[in-house]
């Protein structure tokens, strides 16, 4: 069963569109972690805060758990107190006047639950995510960390039908985060909570999320399991995101689903979903790890190089257009043939 | 050449606050006046002063009239938590009108009280009796409502939305986040005003003189006015240590306030907050009209109607009873009056001169405590500006007559260069904050490139300082004018007749019946500083923050 049903939501803020679902729609299933992946401004926020109640779309509906909350044609609005729902902001709010415990326990007294109830809620919820011994300290007593693991037993402890997370490691040191992401998506899971995982970062979205929708505009243009985006990210933003590299061509033959790109200097065969016709424009999408140096039918001029201590990260120009490439063996700069092992082709214009 | 003058202009200024405050306690400990009293300290006058019954009479005056001050603090309270957090319509114009008392001297409040609500007023008696101690405490609160309202909102202006929201999304419905959230996360700020309300509280000496000495009460600050006014060989040890009890007093309130400042501080100070957006409360809209109600009807009653009643009776000859159509004579008095005329242009003379001054030493005061390397000199400049305020006006305004009257600064004794002077020491303060804010935000490096490039101090203070915050200077100037236009308890003492300034002047007649004068002439100060905070406002002055 569906946990989290969206369709057709609408957002406008005066002119501006930041929510556009409309004839669209996805599901989250019960238990799922739902990532949302976007550029900065693309609805990522609107979306979340339209789920929670704190925006009232002009348009659309919003089912959790089976309940319609919001529905603009049966004139269904549930206040955000209502919908049962856990919530972790970017810089967690965690209430400053409130000790560790009184924050964790406030959903449940707002909800008149018996004292022992709450007692031993807050302490179990406390216990699995290590932070039982902080209980009795201020938000401000605690590092970075501490605050965002409260944070998140803030919402788990009300045992919602839905999680929402707004990017709430990004506030973490380098270092942390990477530790978090893991450690988070572990809890989570654990708990079988529903969760929608907002973030910009592609690196969090395909670690933490069993899928991902990307978001552009206020459009939900792909939603598919990690290895499905990395595997088909025929969607020039998506491959921005990855960091792949986009060259811009003409379509030269089609062949079933390989299209033949003319890239001005020579020309690549990608796989396609969609129809091209010969002559039209086309985006060739390629990762950065599938070219090979020294070998191929296709010229590239090498710029320069740097190591990033796991490969060298040589950054190239075909037909003055930048690409980059991974390579275990740093090159000199200069001409040099190259051949792409995999490439997707992707609509110019969508 | 620059820099070394502000320099000097800014310790010489720094030195006098230290001064006049150092006289006060000194005084206070000798036994006789202090130009020809060895130095040879006694407690005599304090115990003296603790055995008088006036004293403690003026003191339990000051204690209610601190206490009800406080009132201003719940009503500023609501009315910020439904203009900011609570999207009541028409904020545009709301705003302004509950800022504008905050300008308004409150001796001109209490004359429009009085023509408003007193026995001969326009709504007469419609509160009981506006004469005594009670009333004049809760006036004292009214006219103070935007000193707290400027520190509650910028406080709750300053809660990144989430912090309501994720109470929101656990189950707490509006009013819970209110009472739970919103109102405990500004603590800090409620106690700061509430702190500040009772200095003020403290010092307010207008509205008691009209409203509590006229049926013989008496507060502490109307008892060193009348010791020092009706007395023929004034006692100097004991307005001194009347007067020193008010700094007492005062001092011990700001350093609570700091000592909470800096507990609260580390507590509420939350990691990655960058305010993203200011949360709305959503109420029904039957809620928010009665809300709106409320407002309006604080508005009309309390600065519409006594404003409007002060200019209608400078408009009225036959004030009271019945409206006896309009006509301009009092106005025309006073115009074709050369005392009355003085009297005027001496206020904005001296407005401007202290404006001037003021502007210049806000400027130094500012450098000096954000720019100087030395820790001691930047403590030296923010102890200067911020010590006259534990200081009521009509203390400071005593201890510039003694240091003029007996020290070599005798020259300026009832000069417009004196009292402006006094002007300068006593609000630099308000023009420190209005360029030290917009100089906090104006990195260093920017000077430091152009020192390095060869300019010397005065040039990049020249070129790339001033320039940049030249804003800020020019209402900082507006702000020292208005705080100058709208004193009258530090110029009682400092003006004779040729010099004589409006507000020196209605204290001075508010006794003697002239009425229509007073009305007139608080009616043409009213309007005066009315333009200059519209301008103020325009300027992109902003009261929070
Ligand atoms: N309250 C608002 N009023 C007006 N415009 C808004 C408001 N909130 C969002 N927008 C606009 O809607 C669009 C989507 O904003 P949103 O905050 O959802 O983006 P986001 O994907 O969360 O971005 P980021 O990664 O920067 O957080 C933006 O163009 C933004 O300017
Ligand atoms: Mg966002």
């Amino acid at each position: 069963m569906s946990s989290l049903i969206v369709s057709n939501v609408v957002k406008r803020f005066g002119s501006v569109v930041a929510l556009n679902l409309k004839g669209r729609r996805f599901e989250v299933e019960k238990g799922e972690i739902f990532a949302v992946i976007g550029p900065s401004g693309s609805g990522k926020t609107t979306l979340l805060r339209s789920i929670a109640g704190l925006e009232t779309p002009e348009e659309g509906e919003i089912v959790l758990d089976g309940r319609e909350v919001f529905s603009s044609y049966k004139g269904i609005n549930v206040p955000p107190e209502k919908r049962n729902i856990g919530y972790v902001p970017q810089t967690w709010a965690l209430w400053p006047h409130m000790k560790v415990w009184d924050n964790i326990a406030f959903g449940l007294k707002i909800r008149k639950i018996p004292r022992d109830e709450i007692r031993s809620r807050v302490k179990t919820v406390a216990e699995a995510l290590r932070i039982d011994h902080l209980l009795d300290r201020y938000p401000w007593q605690l590092s970075g960390g501490q605050q965002q693991r409260v944070a998140l037993a803030r919402a788990l402890v009300l045992e919602p039908s839905l999680l929402l997370l707004d990017e709430p490691i990004s506030n973490l040191d380098a270092a942390l985060r990477d530790e978090a992401r893991v450690w988070l998506r572990a809890t989570i899971k654990s708990l079988k909570i529903t969760s929608l995982y907002v973030t910009h970062d592609i690196r969090e979205a395909v670690s933490i999320g069993d899928r991902i929708a990307l978001i552009a505009d206020g459009v939900v243009r792909r939603v598919g399991r990690p290895d499905e985006l990395y595997e088909n990210p025929d969607d020039p933003v998506l491959a921005s995101l990855l960091r792949f590299n986009t060259i811009r061509g003409k379509v030269r033959s089609v062949s079933g689903n390989k299209v033949e790109i003319d890239l001005g200097l020579g020309s690549i065969i990608c796989s396609s979903k969609e129809e091209f016709r010969v002559g039209e424009e086309a985006l060739a999408i390629f990762s950065p790890r599938d070219i090979v140096i020294g070998e191929g039918a296709l010229e590239a001029r090498i710029i320069g190089s740097s190591y990033s201590g796991e490969y060298y990260e040589i950054l190239a120009e075909i037909n003055n257009n930048q690409i980059r490439i991974y390579s275990a063996n740093d090159v000199s700069p200069g001409p040099k043939r190259i051949r792409i092992s995999r490439c997707v082709a992707s609509k110019a214009s969508l | 050449m620059i820099s070394q003058a502000l320099k000097t202009l800014s310790f010489f200024f720094g030195l006098i606050a230290f001064l006049i405050l150092g006289l006060m306690i000194y005084q206070s400990f000798l036994g006789g006046p202090f130009f020809e009293t060895p130095m040879l300290f006694t407690m005599e006058n304090y115990i003296n002063t603790l055995r008088d019954p006036g004293f403690y009479r003026a003191l339990i005056g000051s204690l209610v009239i601190a206490a009800l001050t406080l009132l201003a603090v719940p009503i500023a309270l609501f009315i910020s938590i439904a203009v900011h957090k609570i999207s009541i319509p028409g904020r545009a114009i709301i705003e302004p009108l509950i800022l504008v008392p905050m300008f308004i001297p409150p001796l001109v409040w209490g004359f429009a009280w009085l023509y408003a609500y007193g026995p001969t007023g326009i709504l007469p008696r419609l509160w009981g009796d506006v004469y005594g101690l009670v009333p004049a405490g809760i006036l004292s609160a009214l006219v103070h409502v935007p000193n707290a309202y400027v520190i509650i909102s910028t406080s709750l202006l300053g809660i990144d939305s989430s912090y309501e929201e994720v109470a929101r999304i656990h189950g707490a419905r509006a009013i819970m986040v209110m009472l739970r959230i919103l109102i405990p996360m500004i603590r800090p700020a409620i106690v700061f005003s509430a702190i500040i309300l009772l200095v003020l509280g403290f010092e307010q000496f207008g509205i008691p003189l009209l409203l509590y000495t006229t049926v013989g009460g008496e507060v502490l600050t109307t008892y060193i006015y009348r010791l020092h006014v009706l007395s023929i060989t004034p006692s100097y040890p004991k307005e001194a240590v009347v007067a020193s009890m008010l700094i007492y007093i005062a001092i011990s309130l700001i350093l609570f306030q700091r000592y909470l400042t800096m507990k609260y501080g580390k507590r509420f100070a939350v990691i990655g907050s960058r305010v993203k957006g200011i949360g709305r409360i959503d109420i029904s809209r039957t809620w928010r009209v009665v809300l709106l109600i409320l407002i309006l009807v604080y508005l009309i009653f309390v600065v519409i109607i006594p404003l409007g009643s002060l200019v209608m009776r400078s408009l009225n000859p036959l004030y009271g009873g019945r409206i006896s159509g309009i006509t301009w004579d009092y106005y025309i008095t006073i115009f074709s009056s050369e005392y009355h005329r003085r009297t005027i242009i001496n206020t904005i003379g001296v407005a401007a001169i202290a404006a001037t001054l003021g502007a210049i030493t806000a400027l130094g005061y500012s450098l000096a405590i954000l720019r100087s390397k030395r820790v001691s000199v930047s403590r030296f400049f923010d102890a200067a500006s911020t010590l006259p305020r534990s200081m009521p006006g009509i203390v400071i305004g005593l201890a510039f007559l003694w240091l003029f009257l007996f020290t070599p600064l005798r020259p300026l004794i009832y000069t417009p260069l004196g009292l402006a002077i006094a002007y300068v020491v006593a609000w630099s303060i308000m023009g420190t904050r209005v360029i030290a804010s917009s100089m906090s935000q104006l990195s260093p490096e920017l000077e430091e490139v152009a020192r390095i490039h060869g300019a010397s101090s005065s040039l990049a203070l020249r070129r790339i300082v001033i320039p940049i915050i030249k804003r800020s200077v020019l209402i900082a100037w507006l702000v020292m004018f208005i705080y100058a236009i709208r004193d009258y308890s530090i110029a009682t003492f400092l003006v004779m007749p040729q010099t004589m300034v409006i507000g020196a002047f209605l204290v001075m007649s508010y006794g003697a019946g002239e009425m229509s004068l007073i009305s007139a002439l608080s009616s043409v100060l009213v309007f005066m500083i009315l333009a200059i905070s519209a301008l103020i406002f325009k300027l992109g002055w902003k009261p929070y923050g």
